[in-house]
């Protein structure tokens, strides 16, 4: 095979001591990146974006693209650990990883993710090689409309797999979605909700939200406890995963690439909505689902493979149409651009060493991952030998440091404040916060096709049904809802028939 | 005691040493580029490029500061609002200046603010789909005349610079398109190739590969000369309407009461830095134009593009709103 | 140990409520915000139509919960919470003003000594020196650049 031939070639780019240097150095930074709550990927990248100028096109992409990956092996440790998202791709985590570590097997959950993590990441660059140009193709089929479809299919499979009661999670859903609006209209360019401030035409922060959300409410609500449960540090023997684990894990990991993959290409929130439907998928096919949200390992397992595959497959539109379909890959598009090398379908004959050094070098870094994240796991699990009264300050100031390094904003630091007291009292009374934060990412772009697919169309709702891809996501629409109102029934006669 | 008053008598004194004298060995200490655009696009790519060609001309730092947010109203609001010493200055695009201020209430206006100079231009494109029935610039304005309402044209946001442009010239030339907003140039890409709608409206680089694949037909430029990198495309003097141009472009601005002496030897080093033909080839790989400009013109093109803008701006209806 | 202690279903039924209220509120700010049609929906029209949603939402929670009465009561706002609660709204609000290093020494100070419940000169020795060890790896090794503040190195 040709193809073959070209990444032997790209292996020989990358494996150069001064590329080989650049991806592990990519991978180490990006780790650290994605360790911090606050930096993710997207900030990593842009930190060190400048250096990259002074390299060739090859290099600059194999560094970034180590960073990239890092942040993204890096992201789930802080979500394990103590229930902050490091990235918008690791909030699943937090729900069954962080009560795997309370049980005491954080190290397990950890070698997990990052073993789930090198086997996505694995799988979605075979087959970023195999079908690309394919699936480029059919993503291009995706328009607002169909957009929209998509978008509301997940938060339908995500309402059905919350773990409250459906009217709160509703409720959630819709408070994400109104939290969603403040900011400027971009089709009327309407500030909305701004009150004059310009910082907030930008919208609320996601990452203060969801740090406040998540981990700050965990740190409030630990305090009320008089003996809070909080995350132990397992014994070194207790490290690894046991048998029964890893074989609940395994299938978990496999689906978690299929699904990763293929949500890879839904632009802008694709991460998250890949990692919210290979929960769901876990959660609806395990034969304990009551066990999930409290601490279930595919719920762990599946989510981390899939937003490591979903990394490998968001390079699809960036390289085969030359259009970055998040704000990562966009970073990348720039650094290529900075050296002339253009992306999309001619980058594979006109640069055969970029394209080819780059694929080579995300298996590689892959695997220098892998290696580097599994020492560092007990390494941080130690972390938890620390007493609660002395990490949680130190927490939140490190939460305090990630969200300032962002903008520098003093909006920001408010609303992780103010995000910490509501996930506190929404969460005291039972309210899931996960379904908040996805309508929340979710809610702006979702808003958005849904208005442009209408001028698209000339005000005719009919263009939702149209065209090939909104007609495949509104079965799955209609598959998923049927099947929940099936089960609701069958539930409700169970439950009757349990009654006395 | 009397020492320490003595002491800060002497601070004090220092502090007060006339402006010229300050500005004869400016630069004394490292330079603030502020970059109201988020790391990695094309206006921060620009400003770390002349940052680091400037430095051996000022024989200082420049450290690039990016403050992004408000499609650069945020940023520019600290510029203008930054101490006047020559320490902080501005590395804008034109859309916080000129296009901004008539969709948000903003808190500075030209004379807030001091034009430096401007490093060059790049252009807006409309392109179609291949089997679209037009050739020509020409052609494609005769069919978008023909059909008013029919089509759709992506574009970088409402308001935004690329469609302020785009219907500065469907307004001169009576014809009406709708515009479908998108997150960018890199999503209406995605959009047009997709078929979601008719035109592509927005920058070069995103399309450039696939009107080389022969997947989109580019016609039309918002900048009144041709570009060598689609020559296939009208520019608005082709059809008579040169002096309509729109176009994207970037400079560097400076608190309004930083010192003239100042002011003149950065415009004097910043106009050098961009002048080298190393820069025109970093524009030109972004698919942009070097053509620099002086304090004066910069100011003056501010000004005009503003006036012309907001007039194009409330014949389709964007108005500043009061929140 | 100080602090609320409420029935669950109050808590619930107050949290349910307070969701309706902020409906009304974005109903109310969303109402001045053009809506546009149905077949060319505003910028007003979606947060209206949330805000809508969220007071039904919201109360048929509230209902929810008044109809699962079941006695068990929940502890609100412990000395600790609030103590740390207060300390972190203070260290936000500081935090770029008065900069990284005095405001993180203070905070730190304050939650070692009330939620690791260390003697008052520990809190304080251990507060200034993790404050000056994290700017010291952020700051300097990462080069986060935080904010400086009053703090004068």
């Amino acid at each position: 095979m040709d193809s073959l031939g070209y990444l032997m070639d790209g292996f020989a780019v990358a494996f150069t001591a001064r590329n080989l240097l650049l991806c592990f150095v990519g991978c180490l930074w990006g780790t650290a990146v994605g360790v911090l709550p606050g930096l993710g990927p997207l900030a990593g990248m842009a930190l060190l974006l400048p250096l990259t100028f002074k390299l060739d096109p090859a290099g600059a992409v194999i560094m970034l693209a180590g960073i990239f990956n890092g942040a993204m092996y890096g992201g789930s440790t802080t979500s394990i650990l103590m229930r902050i998202p490091g990235e918008a791709a690791s909030v699943v985590t937090c729900i069954d990883g962080y009560e795997m570590a309370k049980r005491g097997r954080a190290g397990a959950a950890l070698t997990l993710s990052a073993v789930g993590s090198f086997v996505g990441g694995t799988i979605s660059i075979v087959g970023l090689m195999a079908v690309g140009p394919l699936l480029a193709d059919a993503m291009l089929s995706v328009g607002p409309a169909a957009e929209f479809v998509l978008m509301l299919t997940a938060l339908l499979v995500v309402s059905v797999v919350s773990s409250s009661p459906p009217v709160k999670t509703l409720a959630m859903i819709v408070l994400g979605l109104a939290l969603g609006t403040v900011g400027m209209d971009q089709l009327t360019a309407w500030p909305r909700f701004t009150f004059g401030s310009l910082d907030l035409t930008d919208g609320l922060n996601f990452v203060a939200l969801s740090i406040g959300l998540f981990g700050v409410s965990e740190i409030l609500l630990n305090l009320d406890e008089a003996t809070p449960a909080v995350p132990k540090a397992p014994r070194l023997r207790e490290m690894l995963p046991t048998a029964q684990e890893i074989r609940e894990a395994a299938p978990a990991v496999l689906r978690g690439s299929g699904v990763g993959f293929l949500f890879g290409l839904v632009p802008g929130v694709s991460h998250i909505i890949s990692t919210f439907v290979s929960y769901a998928i876990e959660k609806k096919i395990s034969k304990t689902p009551e066990k999930f949200g409290h601490g279930a390992v595919a719920g762990v397992a599946g989510p981390e493979t899939a937003n490591n595959a979903t990394t490998g497959a968001s390079m699809i539109p960036l390289l085969v149409l030359g259009i970055p379909a998040i704000p990562a890959t966009a970073i990348l598009l720039s650094a290529l651009l900075i050296h002339g090398v253009q992306p999309g379908p001619l980058l594979m004959s006109e640069h055969p060493q970029v394209f080819w050094g780059l694929i080579a070098s995300l298996y590689l870094g892959n695997a220098i991952l892998v290696i580097l994240n599994l020492p560092l796991v007990s390494i941080f699990v130690s972390l938890l030998r620390t007493p609660m009264g002395v990490l949680a300050p130190l927490v939140l100031v490190v939460c305090l440091i990630g969200v300032y390094s962002l903008k520098a904003s003093p909006l920001d630091l408010a609303i992780l404040v103010a995000a910490g007291v509501g996930g506190y009292l929404l969460r005291k009374f039972s309210y899931d916060v996960a379904p908040l934060l996805l309508a929340f990412v979710l809610g702006d772009r979702m808003e958005l096709s849904f208005r442009r697919a209408l001028t698209i169309s000339d005000g005719d709702w009919w263009v939702f049904v149209q065209g090939p891809a909104a007609r495949v996501f509104l079965v799955v629409l209609a598959l998923i809802g049927g099947l929940q109102l099936a089960a609701m029934l069958l539930g409700w006669r169970r439950t009757g028939a349990a009654a006395p | 005691m009397l020492k320490g008053i003595l002491g800060a008598l002497a601070l004090a004194s220092t502090a007060l040493v006339p402006l010229t004298a300050v500005a004869q060995d400016y630069p004394s200490r490292p330079v603030t580029l502020i970059v109201p655009a988020p790391p990695g696009g094309g206006t921060d790519v620009f400003a770390r490029q002349i940052a680091e060609a400037v430095e051996p001309i000022l024989k200082q730092k420049v450290i690039v500061d990016n403050r992004a947010g408000g499609g650069g109203t945020v940023g520019t609001t600290m510029i203008s609002a930054a101490k006047p010493d020559g320490y902080t200055l501005g590395f804008v695009w034109n859309s916080p200046l000129t296009t901004s201020p008539h969709s948000l209430t903003v808190a500075y206006t030209p004379d807030s603010y001091a034009s430096v100079m401007s490093i060059g231009y790049s252009s807006y494109v409309l392109c179609t789909a291949p089997d679209f029935p037009a050739a020509t610039g020409k052609e494609l304005i005769d069919a978008v005349k023909a059909a008013p309402g029919k089509y759709t044209y992506g574009n970088d946001g409402l308001g935004g610079t690329m469609q302020l442009a785009a219907e500065r010239i469907f307004t001169k030339v009576g014809a009406k398109v709708r515009p479908v907003p998108f997150g960018g140039a890199g999503e209406t890409a995605r959009n047009f190739l997709g078929g979601h709608v008719t035109f592509y409206g927005g920058s070069l680089p995103p399309i450039l590969p696939h009107a080389a694949a022969g997947k989109a037909k580019c016609l039309l430029l918002t900048s009144a000369a041709r570009n060598p990198a689609l020559p296939q495309a009208a520019g608005l003097d082709d059809i008579g309407l040169g002096s309509e141009e729109t176009v994207l472009w970037w400079g560097l601005i400076a608190p309004a009461r930083t010192p003239p002496e100042v002011l003149a030897k950065l415009e004097k080093a910043f106009m050098e830095a961009a002048s080298t033909p190393a820069f025109k080839a970093t524009m030109e790989k972004q698919g942009a134009t070097q053509r620099v400009l002086g304090a004066k013109d910069t100011g003056a093109l501010i000004r005009k593009e503003l006036a012309a803008l907001g007039e194009v701006a409330k014949a389709i209806g964007i108005e500043r709103k009061a929140q | 140990m100080a602090g609320l202690s409420l029935p669950r279903w109050a808590g619930d039924a107050a949290v349910g409520v307070a969701l309706s209220g902020a409906g009304v509120a974005l109903a109310i700010l969303a109402w001045p915000i053009p809506r546009g049609s149905v077949g060319n929906p505003g910028p007003g029209f979606m947060p209206f139509v949330l805000g809508l949603a969220l007071v039904g939402l919201g109360l048929a929670c509230a209902v929810r919960a008044l109809r699962e009465h079941d006695g068990a009561a929940v502890a609100l706002a412990s000395r600790k919470t609030a103590v740390c609660l207060l300390t972190l709204l203070a260290a936000a609000l500081a935090f770029i003003p008065l900069g990284f290093v005095p405001t993180v020494a203070v905070m730190l100070s304050i939650l070692f000594a009330v939620l690791a419940e260390k003697p008052w000169w520990r809190a304080v020795l251990y507060g200034c020196g993790a404050s000056l060890a994290l700017d010291a790896v952020f700051e300097r090794v990462l080069g986060l650049g935080l904010p400086a503040g009053i703090w004068p190195f």
